[in-house]
Formats: structure tokens, C-alpha cells, sequence
């Protein structure tokens, strides 16, 4: 376990840094910013250490002065009442990050980042969705895979069921499918009235899309009857495909241009056929080990290999 | 059930204003055959009793009998239905469903009862079975296929993980359809329905293990092989009990535990007549008769990968 060394006496200080050692499993230690000089020898040549700038001008001089005689690989200021004037002083010294007064708390993303830059060789196990949800950024191209769901026919189930519940059940039918999507690390990004884009995050983790799809695929006659009180079974184009795609907000991608979201369209909604998973070949090595005898080629389109998951038929 | 004072004014006032003392006794004696109002007050038969008086006295002794909630079932009844042919509005019924909520009960319009509220706390009696009274049940037995090989194969760490899981899965799908887990033995286990369309939410219930088991196997599973399972749901009278040995007595129970281990493939779900005549038209046509001779009414739903 990779040791984090704050030198600090603000109580807050274990809040702050708290999310370190929940989600990377880092042990948290707490010092006097005293003891610096003397523990840094003693401290493992990979542990990690902040140190809260003392108030005093002098003492920050001191300080920095001594750092620079001993130097430690990795280690940053923590400044939560702003009294560095000029941070880079300190970057010039060897310290890898800067924490200022208007951070509340340490985010395991930003602190990935610093190892990273730093040159830190600690893993760094795979996050959770959310944060990279939570980190995501507008205008900025991504790894994404991307799963579009296409109701087939959908005219013919507003004929059978009126324009009045038709409505209820697209929006119902959103909110189901984007919960699916949640639970397996998902958003939905464009809502196209009968066709759902959903967003997977980049990453080790490829097989939640799958899931995703496969699941909402196998359960469809269940969610026909239970959710929507439908006469018969959703039929749906299920496509995938992974690639960079630059990021907006849902609701603001009006007039995004990408390359990945015209090839996820056209395939789901020309090339696919009913209940079946279409994906293209950026995607083949990300299959699951247990559904690669399940898969399919279907040639090409628009330039692009396809592969198709076998039907699950009830 | 515990009654509150205020609660029991409540309840004598809603009867006292809205009915006769002829029809609050013929309403006792639903539930309390030959109830008899004037021994109950410790008075002659021909001494008149005040109309607030009897309501207070019927209350009392309803609560007595720990059949309130039955009571207040009846009273919604009749504000639905009328009673006798007659209109029969009660007003301020509805004050004592919002007093039993309090009280951790939510109301099935289905089945026109009480049942305990799921958020608050799952027994095996909703919270309102009796041991010994009669039931329309609708009982599902789940049994994962080969379970001693899957033992043997895998390590003790993985197998128990699955097994959990499992669980979970089994748990998850009955319990958000108001069924109940009545046991469970590692490797399978009994769920009953009493509560809303009871054959209808067995059914779904069903349907979405053996959906979400595929895609367990596919996505999740640990073992070396994937995981089967044998699922049958049927329906009928049966005496409640608490005691496992009692209810394995009843008929109900009899025959799903042989309609799962003698007539159900593995990955199957298999459901008998009583079940498949309760589903409506789009549900029933997802199972398909089972087609041999002794199985006379049984039909099938399965999952099969396109060849």
C-alpha cells in the first residue's frame, strides 16, 4: 500500500485528502509540518507527500530552501488560505503539484493526473463511471463507445396504441432504458424521438456496453408486457461502435459534427436488422470471452467491418 | 396490530356516520359470524344501545380479535361496492387508509387488502397471513441444475460468490413484485405470491431470472461453466403455516416441486394451467404447450440462442 504524507495540523486536512485513500487504497498519514525535514529520509522513495505552506514568509523560505537540498520525487503544496504568491517558485524547487484555496477536496481523477505527470509508477485501478462523468469536458474528444437503440416500426405501434400513449410510452421507454444505462456506467446523450444514442466511457471497462445492450435486448418482450402493457413484444435495431467523439452536454449537440455518430446511425438505422446487436470491428476486441462463438461477420458497410451477436430467441 | 385510542374514535365515528346499527352488525358478522352486539355490551337483548355506543363497543371488540385490518378492508369494500345492492358511500374511509400507512401498511386495490409496506419491512406473511387460514397462492420454485457439480468444479470462494448472486438475483425479481422468499437452501429455493395479479407477477418474475441468469453467464459468471437453472410456478389453495414441514403438506406445494423436478428442462420455465389461464393474451403466448403425455397442461418458456 502506497503511502500518502500530508504535513499539515488542520483537522480538515483528512477530509480532504480522504477520497485518496478510500478509492486508491493509499494509507493516509498525518504529520506537524515541524517534522518534516527529519521524516522525508525515512519516508518510502514512492509515497506521496503535501505540505500545508507555513504562514510565516520566512518559515515558506526555510522551507522550500531545505526541500531543495533534500530532494523527495514526488511531493506538492497545499495552499488553503491562497498565501503563495507565485506557485512555480515552488515547481522550480521540485514540487510536482499545487493544491490552492479554492479546492475542497483532492478528486482521484486530478490525482491520477499529477502521478501521471509526475511520473509516479503506482497503478492506478480503473474508476468508477461516475468520476469520469463527473471530470467529463465539453468539446473534448473521447474514446467512447457508443450503442444506439432504433425502434423498429414505431409507427406501426403508434397506430396500434394512439398518439396520445405512444408519447407516454417513448418517454417511459427513455427513462427505463437510460436507468439500464446508469447501472452499467452508461448516459444517454441524443434523444432522436425514436432512436437513443447512449455514451460508454473510455476505458479498460468495454464489456458494461455490451452488457448494456444484451440486457435490454434479452428483457425486451418482458418490458413490453410488464413496463408498457404493449399487445406484443418491442422489436429494435441495436447497433455499436467505438471511436472519438467529441463531447457535449445531452440537449446540445445540434451541430456536432462526428464521424463516429453518422457511422453509429446509419448502421442502426440502415444496415441492422431486428433484435440483434451490430457492432464494427472497433469493437471486436472488446467482446466478451463468452460471446465471441456467438458473433457473426456481416460484411462490410460504409467501409467498415460488421459483426453481428447471435438472435436470443423465446 | 397495535390500535391507537384516537385511531379507534376515528374508526367508530366513520361507522357511526355512515350506518345503521343493522348493517354495522351484519358488517361484524363478516368476520365475526354471530357476533352478538348486546352480550358484547353486557345488556339485555331489549334495552336499546345509542348508535355512538354500538360503534364504539363493535370497534373494541374488533380490535380485541386483532381484526382491525380486515375490518377497515370490509368498510373500503363497501365504500367500492355498496353492500346488498346498495350504494353505500362511507365517508371518511379513506382517513383510516392514510392512518394504517402510518401504521406501515400500503393497500392492493387488486386484491382489495392490506399488505405490509415492502419498504418497511418483507415477512414471510406480508405481515397479514394466519397460520391455518386458507390462501390463493401462487408458489415458484427455482433449482439450479447440477448444483453438486458445480461445487465440485469450482473453488469454495467462486462458488459461494455465485451462489450469492444468485440469490440476490432470485430475491431482486420476486421481492419488487410483492413476492415473498419462503426458503431458500443454497442452490434453490420456493417464492410465493399472494399480493396484486399473483400468476401475472410470478410470471414476470420468472421470465426476468432466467433473462438476467443469461446474461449473468455471459457477462459475470465466475465459474468454469455456465449456470442452469429449472424454474415452475403454479397456483392454488393452500394453508398458510410458517412451519416449512406444514406447507410442503399442501397440494400447492406438492405439485410445483414435481412439476420443476420431473417435467422442467433445464433453462425452462414451466407453468401450470392455473397459471397459464390467468395470464391475458400477449404473456400467454410467450409459453408453448410442453407436449408430452404426462404433462398434460403444462407449458414452456425458454431462451434459445438462434442456430
Amino acid at each position: 500500500m502506497k503511502i500518502l504524507q500530508v504535513y499539515s495540523q488542520r483537522p480538515e486536512a483528512r477530509v480532504f485528502f480522504a477520497p485518496i485513500g478510500r478509492l486508491l487504497d493509499w494509507e493516509f498519514k498525518q504529520s506537524a509540518l515541524a517534522h518534516v525535514i527529519q521524516d522525508i529520509k525515512s519516508l518510502p522513495s514512492d509515497a506521496f507527500i503535501y505540505l500545508e505552506i507555513p504562514q510565516d514568509p520566512v518559515e515558506q523560505k526555510k522551507l522550500k530552501k531545505s526541500l531543495e537540498k533534500q530532494p523527495h520525487g514526488y511531493w506538492g503544496l497545499w495552499d488553503p488560505e491562497g498565501l503563495v504568491e507565485d506557485p512555480s517558485l515552488w515547481f522550480f524547487a521540485g514540487a510536482v503539484d499545487y493544491l490552492g484555496p479554492r479546492l475542497t477536496c483532492l478528486s482521484v481523477p486530478r490525482f491520477q493526473k499529477v502521478l501521471d505527470w509526475a511520473g509516479h509508477e503506482a497503478e492506478v485501478p480503473e474508476l468508477p463511471a461516475e468520476y469520469f462523468w463527473e471530470e467529463v469536458i465539453d468539446n473534448r474528444e473521447y474514446d467512447f463507445t457508443l450503442v444506439l437503440l432504433q425502434l423498429d416500426e414505431p409507427e406501426l405501434i403508434k397506430k396500434k396504441i394512439g398518439e396520445l400513449r405512444f408519447t407516454a410510452f417513448l418517454r417511459d421507454w427513455k427513462i427505463l432504458t437510460e436507468r439500464l444505462a446508469r447501472d452499467k456506467g452508461g448516459r444517454l446523450w441524443m434523444d432522436a424521438s425514436t432512436a437513443t444514442l447512449f455514451l460508454f466511457p473510455p476505458g479498460k471497462d468495454r464489456i458494461s456496453a455490451f452488457y448494456f445492450a444484451f440486457q435490454v435486448l434479452i428483457q425486451r418482450d418482458l418490458m413490453s408486457m410488464e413496463n408498457f402493457q404493449l399487445q406484443s413484444p418491442l422489436n429494435m435495431k441495436i447497433a455499436m461502435h467505438r471511436g472519438l467523439t467529441p463531447y457535449r452536454k445531452p440537449g446540445d449537440t445540434g451541430t456536432l459534427v462526428a464521424d463516429s455518430v453518422n457511422s453509429i446511425f446509419h448502421l442502426g438505422q440502415k444496415f441492422a436488422q431486428s433484435n440483434a446487436i451490430y457492432f464494427t470491428s472497433t469493437l471486436l476486441e472488446d467482446v466478451p470471452p463468452n460471446l465471441i462463438e456467438l458473433t457473426r461477420s456481416e460484411g462490410q458497410y460504409e467501409g467498415r467491418q460488421i459483426y453481428r451477436l447471435c438472435r436470443i430467441l423465446s | 396490530m397495535q390500535v391507537s385510542g384516537s385511531q379507534a374514535n376515528i374508526t367508530a365515528r366513520v361507522l357511526y356516520e355512515s350506518m345503521s346499527q343493522d348493517v354495522m352488525i351484519r358488517v361484524v358478522r363478516q368476520l365475526w359470524p354471530g357476533y352478538d352486539l348486546h352480550h358484547q355490551c353486557g345488556v339485555r337483548d331489549i334495552i336499546p344501545i345509542p348508535l355512538q355506543d354500538a360503534a364504539k363497543q363493535i370497534v373494541r371488540d374488533i380490535i380485541s380479535q386483532d381484526l382491525y385490518v380486515d375490518f377497515v378492508e370490509i368498510l373500503l369494500k363497501i365504500d367500492q361496492d355498496g353492500i346488498m345492492g346498495r350504494h353505500y358511500p362511507i365517508p371518511r374511509v379513506s382517513e383510516l387508509v392514510k392512518l394504517l400507512r402510518e401504521k406501515g401498511f400500503v393497500y392492493d386495490r387488486v386484491n382489495n387488502s392490506f399488505l405490509e409496506d415492502p419498504r418497511l419491512r418483507r415477512t414471510q406473511n406480508w405481515g397479514r397471513l394466519k397460520a391455518g387460514t386458507e390462501y390463493n397462492l401462487a408458489l415458484l420454485r427455482v433449482d439450479l441444475v447440477a448444483n453438486s457439480k458445480v461445487v465440485r468444479k469450482n473453488e469454495q470462494e467462486l462458488v459461494e460468490k455465485t451462489f450469492e448472486d444468485i440469490r440476490n438475483m432470485v430475491r431482486n425479481a420476486v421481492e419488487k413484485r410483492l413476492g415473498r422468499i419462503w426458503s431458500w437452501e443454497g442452490d434453490g429455493g420456493l417464492a410465493a405470491f399472494y399480493y396484486g395479479h399473483r400468476q401475472v407477477l410470478g410470471v414476470y418474475s420468472a421470465l426476468e431470472i432466467l433473462q438476467k441468469l443469461w446474461s449473468y453467464n455471459f457477462f459475470t459468471c465466475p465459474l468454469k461453466d455456465s449456470l442452469e437453472m429449472r424454474l415452475a410456478l403454479h397456483s392454488g389453495y393452500m394453508r398458510f403455516s410458517f412451519e416449512e414441514d406444514e406447507l410442503r403438506k399442501s397440494d400447492v406445494f406438492r405439485n410445483v416441486v414435481q412439476i420443476e423436478s420431473h417435467h422442467t428442462p433445464a433453462n425452462h420455465l414451466v407453468i401450470s394451467s392455473q397459471i397459464e389461464t390467468s395470464l391475458d393474451r400477449p404473456l400467454a403466448s410467450l409459453f408453448h404447450p410442453l407436449g408430452t403425455t404426462d404433462a398434460l397442461g403444462l407449458s414452456t418458456y425458454a431462451l434459445e440462442v438462434e442456430p
